[in-house]
């Protein structure tokens, strides 16, 4: 397991380094965005076939892993999202907030024909050739719509596995209500955009 | 057309940016390659000011009435421009940085591992 401290100013360095964790300490802040492609980079070094994304505020359970995991190891899948949306249980989040990710999953069909309801899941398994890819190019942001997409377009094959998620236990959502309007006209920009960027290529 | 006292006040203008470009560049405090835009600009208006007729054709060319406000027009296309390079400056050097905290971040990452073995081989 490897935990990226992104500049948090509690005690989780001194925790980190007490119990002997592998973790990257990020000594400017770069937001989600750059943490998690931080940690991609590590995985590349490491030569890892397989990368987990994990949010570290006790929305998401460690029991799903192997669930997470599965699709990948039967090479069936090279990108694998845990969904909240495929069997509705656990927290579900807001209703607005469920019909923003509803428009998101929709555009994303649109751009690159790939099918995913919980776009926003920051709960997420990738193959050796999306650390490489992800490790290269990821978005900075709000990066987990855009991610999708750029996986959409490289050809991924992507598969959404059901899990139940918690609401957060620790710290806030990094959106808040009156940005979430700005969140959703960022993030559909940054996506329209994303397509006009990266050339698209057939399905491996 | 503008009037004489126009031209030669521009000239003069133009010649004290350019003046003050060449030696910021003398004084290596700007590097060449992000002031070729600012010298082109220079360049740009100092031939509208030194050549009015230029500017008379080019006003006639879009259809602006007064050589004046074309004048207005070049020096706010320039502007743009500038911001336009420094929008892509930024962002290249954003890029940048992340990739040096990150790289940072897993050199740091790698010195620990190193420092804990050589704990553990220590006889």
């Amino acid at each position: 397991m490897l935990v990226v401290n992104d500049c948090s100013e509690d005690r989780t360095r001194e925790i980190l380094e007490e119990s002997g964790t592998d973790h990257l300490n990020l000594s400017v802040n770069l937001g989600i965005g750059g943490g998690v492609q931080a940690g991609y980079r590590y995985a590349r070094e490491k030569g890892y076939d397989i990368a987990i994304q994990f949010d570290g505020d006790g929305q998401h359970e460690a029991c799903y892993l192997p669930a997470l995991v599965a699709p990948l190891e039967a090479g069936e899948a090279d990108v694998v999202i845990g969904s909240r949306f495929v069997e509705k249980e656990g927290f579900q989040s807001s209703g607005a907030r469920r019909a923003g990710i509803h428009l998101l999953s929709w555009l994303i069909h649109c751009l690159c024909g790939v099918q995913v309801r919980d776009v926003t899941s920051g709960m997420r398994a990738v193959n050796r050739r999306f650390i490489g890819l992800y490790a290269e190019h990821y978005a900075q942001d709000y990066p987990e719509p855009e991610a999708l997409l750029y996986a959409g377009l490289r050809g991924g094959r992507i598969r959404e596995v059901p899990v139940r998620m918690r609401e957060r236990a620790h710290g806030k959502s990094s959106i808040s209500a009156i940005r979430s309007v700005y969140y959703m006209v960022k993030v559909s920009l940054a996506l329209l955009l994303g397509r006009i960027a990266t050339r698209k290529e057939a399905a491996s | 057309m503008i009037s004489h006292r126009l031209q030669i006040f521009a000239i003069l203008a133009v010649l004290a940016f350019l003046a003050v470009l060449i030696i910021l560049l003398r004084k290596n405090r700007l590097s060449l390659k992000y002031s070729l835009l600012w010298l082109f600009s220079g360049i740009v208006l100092l031939i509208l000011s030194l050549f009015p007729g230029l500017l008379d054709s080019f006003s006639r060319l879009i259809g602006v009435y007064s050589s004046v406000n074309a004048l207005f027009a070049v020096l706010i296309g320039c502007i743009i421009l500038l911001m336009i390079s420094f929008t892509a400056i930024v962002s290249k050097e954003k890029k940048e940085i992340v990739r040096l905290v990150q790289e940072m971040s897993l050199l740091e990452n790698r010195l620990r591992e190193l420092e804990e073995k050589a704990e553990e081989d220590r006889p």
